[in-house]
C-alpha cells in the first residue's frame, strides 16, 4: 500500500441491469503515476465498470472516490470535470477535421468569439510534444492518419482537461505490431506525467508489458490482483477463465511447454 | 479563399515542426507530394477553377461574343440565382443531408410575395417580410422532422417539394402567371452599381483579404508556428486582384456589377467567416463528419441540424426574389427541377462533398459559375436547353465520380 490518496478507489460496486447482475462488489483502486490494467472475458463487466466511473451508468452499491473524494456522477461531462478522461473504442474523432479541430472539438480557443486557430495550433504541439507523438502535421484531416496516429489524437485530447485519471477501452484492438508499440510507450508517457491510468484489454501480452498491476474480473466479480510484470499469461487466463483445468490454459500450458514455470493462484 | 475548413489558409501545406515529425513525411519532395494530393482527393479548388478556365477558353473560341460586356452582365445575374440557391444546399450538404425542397419553397415564397404584393396591394416591405418569414419557418419544420422525429431529410424534403408546388398552385389561383415588372423586385434586380462604387468594393475585398492573410502570418510567426510565405500571400492576392478588376472592367463597359451577384458574393463571403471562423461553423463540419463525435462533444446536434435547414430555408426565400426579380416572374413556372438540380451540381461541382463534412461557401459560387457558363456557352452556340440539361447532368456525374473517388482516396491513404 501506497501511502498516497489513490486517484481512483472503488470499494464494493455493485451494478444491476434488471436480471443480469453485472456487477458484484467490485474493487479496485488506481493510484497517481500508475498503470493499471482491466481484463476479464467477454461480458465479465469490464465496460460497464468503465461505463460507471465515467458516469454513463450509475450504480447500485458500493462507493466511488476520486482522489479521496466521495463522488457519484450523473454524467460523463461530470466525470470529465472531476478529473476523469475516458477514450472510447471508437475514438470519437471526426475524420474530416484536421488534428487541431479535432483535439479541441466542443472546447474550442476563442478570441473575440472568433475561433483562434494560432493558440490552439500552439497548444496542440505542446501537448504532441509531450507525448513524443509522431504525428507528420497537425493541420492534415484525421483520415490521412495511421490507426497509431489517430488513438494518439484521442489520448492527447482527453488530456487537455487536464485529468488525474484517464481510462482507455481497448485501444490497440484493431492496430498493427509496431502501431501497438507506440501506444503502449504514450500509455508510459502517461504514468511519467503522474497520471492514473486505467487500460482495459483483449491483450495478455500488452497488459504485461505496461502494467504495473492487472486487474481480472469474471462474471462481475474480482477475480484477482496481479503484479503486472511478474505473472505469467497462464495465471492470468486461469484468473480469468476461473480454472486451471480448462481447455484454454491447457492449450497455453502446452504451448509453452517447459517455458515458464506457473505460479497458482 | 480557402477550400475546405479543416485545411487553413493555405497552412496545410508544409506545417511540419521539426520535434514531432515522422521522419517519413520529409523524404517526399514537392511532386510526390502533389501526386498524394491527386490521390486523397486534397486538391482542393484547383479542378474546378482548371475546369473554368478550359470552358472559357472553349467557348470563347467557338463563339467571341462569350467573354463580352453584356454577355458577362448576363451571366452574372444567372449565376447569381443559382449560386445563391446552390449556397442555401451547401449548406444540408456539408450536414451529411439533402434538401430536395430548396428550390420550390424558393418558388412557393416568391408567389407569396408577388401575391401579397400585386394582388393583396400589401407594403413592399410586409410582402418581402412574409416570403422570408416563410422560407424560416418552413426550414424550422423540415429541420425540426429530420432532427427531432428522426424522419431522413431526403424523405421529409421530397414531401416538401410536392407539398410547396402545389401550395404555390393554390395561392396563385385561377390566374397562375404573375409578372412583377416594374415592380420594386425588378429594379432591385436590374440595379447596377457605379462604376467608381464597384471599383471600390473590389479594392475593399482585395485589400481585406491580402491584409487579414499577412496579419494571420505575422500571428503564426509570433507564437512560433511555420506561417505560410508571403510570396504565396502575394500570388493570391495578386490573382483575386486580377480576377476582381479584371471582371469589373469588362462589365463596367456595359451596365455594370450587377445588384444580384453583388449579394451572392457577400452572401458567400458571410457564410465562409461563419463555417471557417466560428464555433457553429466548425460544428456544422462536425455533424457532417460523425454525428456521434460532435455529440460528444458536447455540440448540441439537434439544434445545429434544426438551424442550418432554417438558414437554407432563408436563402432558397432569397434565391426565389432574385429569380423572380431577373426573370421578372413570380407565377407557377418561375422554378422547375433544372434550378435544383443546377444548384446540387454547383455544390458538388465546386467541391462539397455528397458524404458531408467536406466543402466550403466557395463551392457553390465556383460550381454555378462552372454550370451557368455552360448553359449560357451552349445557348449562345445554338444548343438546345436539353442539350443543356444533358451536358450539365453528365458534368454533375463526373464531379460526383470524383467526389466518391477522393473518399475512397482518403480512406486508403492512411500511414
Ligand atoms: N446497458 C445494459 N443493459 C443490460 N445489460 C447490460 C448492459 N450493459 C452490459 N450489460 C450486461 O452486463 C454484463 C457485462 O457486460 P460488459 O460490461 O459489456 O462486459 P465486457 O465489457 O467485460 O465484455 C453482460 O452480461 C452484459 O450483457
Ligand atoms: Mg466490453
Amino acid at each position: 500500500m501506497t501511502p498516497t490518496t489513490p486517484v481512483l478507489e472503488m470499494t464494493g460496486i455493485s451494478k444491476r441491469f434488471g436480471a443480469v447482475q453485472a456487477l458484484t462488489d467490485v474493487n479496485l483502486t488506481v493510484h497517481a503515476g500508475e498503470v493499471v490494467g482491466l481484463v476479464g472475458d467477454n461480458g465479465a463487466g469490464k465496460s460497464t465498470l468503465i461505463n460507471i466511473i465515467s458516469g454513463v451508468h450509475s450504480f447500485d452499491e458500493g462507493t466511488i472516490a476520486v482522489s479521496g473524494e466521495r463522488v457519484s456522477f450523473s454524467s460523463p461531462q461530470a466525470a470529465q470535470r472531476a478529473g476523469i478522461a475516458t477514450v472510447f473504442q471508437d475514438l470519437s474523432l471526426c475524420d474530416n477535421l484536421d488534428v487541431v479541430a479535432n483535439l479541441f472539438l466542443g472546447q474550442e480557443f476563442l478570441m473575440g468569439g472568433v475561433l483562434d486557430e494560432v493558440a490552439m495550433e500552439k497548444k496542440s504541439w505542446d501537448l504532441l510534444r509531450s507525448l513524443s507523438a509522431k504525428i507528420p502535421s497537425v493541420r492534415i484531416p484525421i483520415a490521412a492518419l495511421s490507426g497509431g496516429q489517430r488513438q494518439t489524437v484521442a489520448i492527447a485530447r482527453s488530456l487537455l482537461g487536464s485529468p488525474a485519471l484517464v481510462m482507455l477501452d481497448e485501444p490497440t484492438a484493431a492496430l498493427g505490431v509496431a502501431q501497438t508499440a507506440e501506444v503502449l510507450n504514450l500509455i508510459e508517457r502517461l504514468r511519467e506525467q503522474k497520471l492514473g491510468v486505467l487500460l482495459v484489454s483483449h491483450s495478455m501480452a500488452d497488459v504485461q508489458a505496461v502494467c504495473d498491476r492487472i486487474h481480472v474480473l469474471r462474471l462481475g466479480k474480482d477475480a484477482g490482483d496481479f503484479d503486472g510484470a511478474n505473472t505469467s499469461t497462464e495465471t492470468l487466463i486461469s484468473a480469468i477463465t476461473g480454472a486451471s483445468d480448462n481447455v484454454v490454459s491447457q492449450r497455453a500450458a502446452k504451448n509453452s511447454l517447459a517455458g515458464t514455470e506457473r505460479t497458482p493462484s | 479563399m480557402s477550400q475546405d475548413a479543416p485545411t487553413k489558409d493555405g497552412l496545410s501545406t508544409a506545417t511540419f515542426v521539426p520535434a514531432a515529425v515522422d521522419e517519413r513525411i520529409h523524404a517526399v519532395n514537392p511532386v510526390q507530394a502533389f501526386g498524394r494530393r491527386i490521390r486523397e482527393g486534397q486538391l482542393g479548388v484547383l479542378p474546378v477553377i482548371v475546369g473554368l478556365v478550359v470552358i472559357v477558353i472553349v467557348f470563347q473560341t467557338i463563339n467571341g461574343n462569350f467573354i463580352s460586356p453584356s454577355n458577362l452582365v448576363n451571366l452574372s445575374t444567372s449565376v447569381a440565382y443559382i449560386g445563391m440557391l446552390a449556397l442555401g444546399i451547401n449548406l444540408v450538404l456539408l450536414l451529411g443531408e439533402i434538401d430536395l425542397s430548396l428550390a420550390q419553397l424558393g418558388g412557393l415564397s416568391a408567389s407569396l410575395m408577388g401575391v401579397l404584393l400585386l394582388r393583396q396591394g400589401a407594403d413592399p416591405w410586409v410582402a418581402v417580410l412574409a416570403m422570408f418569414a416563410l422560407g424560416v419557418g418552413v426550414g424550422f419544420i423540415q429541420g425540426w422532422f429530420f432532427a427531432v422525429v428522426g424522419i431522413p431529410a431526403f424523405v421529409v424534403t421530397l414531401a416538401g417539394l410536392l407539398a410547396y408546388s402545389g401550395l404555390t398552385l393554390t395561392i396563385l389561383g385561377t390566374q397562375k402567371n404573375l409578372s412583377v415588372s416594374n415592380t420594386f423586385v425588378s429594379d432591385l434586380a436590374n440595379f447596377y452599381f457605379p462604376e467608381t462604387l464597384a471599383y471600390a468594393a473590389g479594392a475593399l475585398i482585395v485589400i481585406v483579404y491580402a491584409g487579414g492573410q499577412v496579419f494571420g502570418a505575422m500571428r503564426r510567426q509570433r507564437a512560433g508556428l511555420t506561417r505560410p510565405s508571403y510570396l504565396g500571400i502575394g500570388i493570391r492576392s495578386v490573382l483575386l486582384a486580377a480576377v476582381t478588376f479584371g471582371f469589373l472592367a469588362i462589365v463596367n463597359q456595359d451596365f455594370g456589377l450587377a445588384l444580384p451577384f453583388a449579394v451572392l458574393i457577400a452572401v458567400a463571403i458571410i457564410i465562409d467567416l461563419v463555417l471557417r471562423k466560428t464555433k457553429y461553423g466548425r460544428a456544422i463540419y462536425a455533424v457532417g463528419g460523425n454525428v456521434e463525435a460532435a455529440r460528444r462533444s458536447g455540440i448540441r446536434v439537434t439544434w445545429v441540424r434544426i438551424s442550418v435547414f432554417m438558414a437554407a430555408g432563408v436563402i432558397a426565400a432569397l434565391f426565389g426574389l432574385m429569380k423572380a426579380g431577373v426573370t421578372t416572374n413570380a407565377g407557377s413556372t418561375l422554378v422547375g427541377t433544372q434550378d435544383l438540380l443546377n444548384a446540387i451540381a454547383a455544390a458538388v461541382i465546386g467541391g462539397t462533398s455528397l458524404f458531408g463534412g467536406r466543402g466550403s461557401a466557395w463551392a457553390p459560387i465556383l460550381g454555378a459559375l462552372v454550370v451557368g457558363s455552360i448553359n449560357n456557352g451552349l445557348y449562345l452556340i445554338g444548343f438546345s436547353s436539353d442539350a443543356q440539361q444533358i451536358i450539365t447532368a453528365l458534368v454533375l456525374l463526373a464531379a460526383v465520380v470524383l467526389d466518391a473517388l477522393s473518399r475512397r482516396g482518403q480512406r486508403r491513404s492512411g500511414r
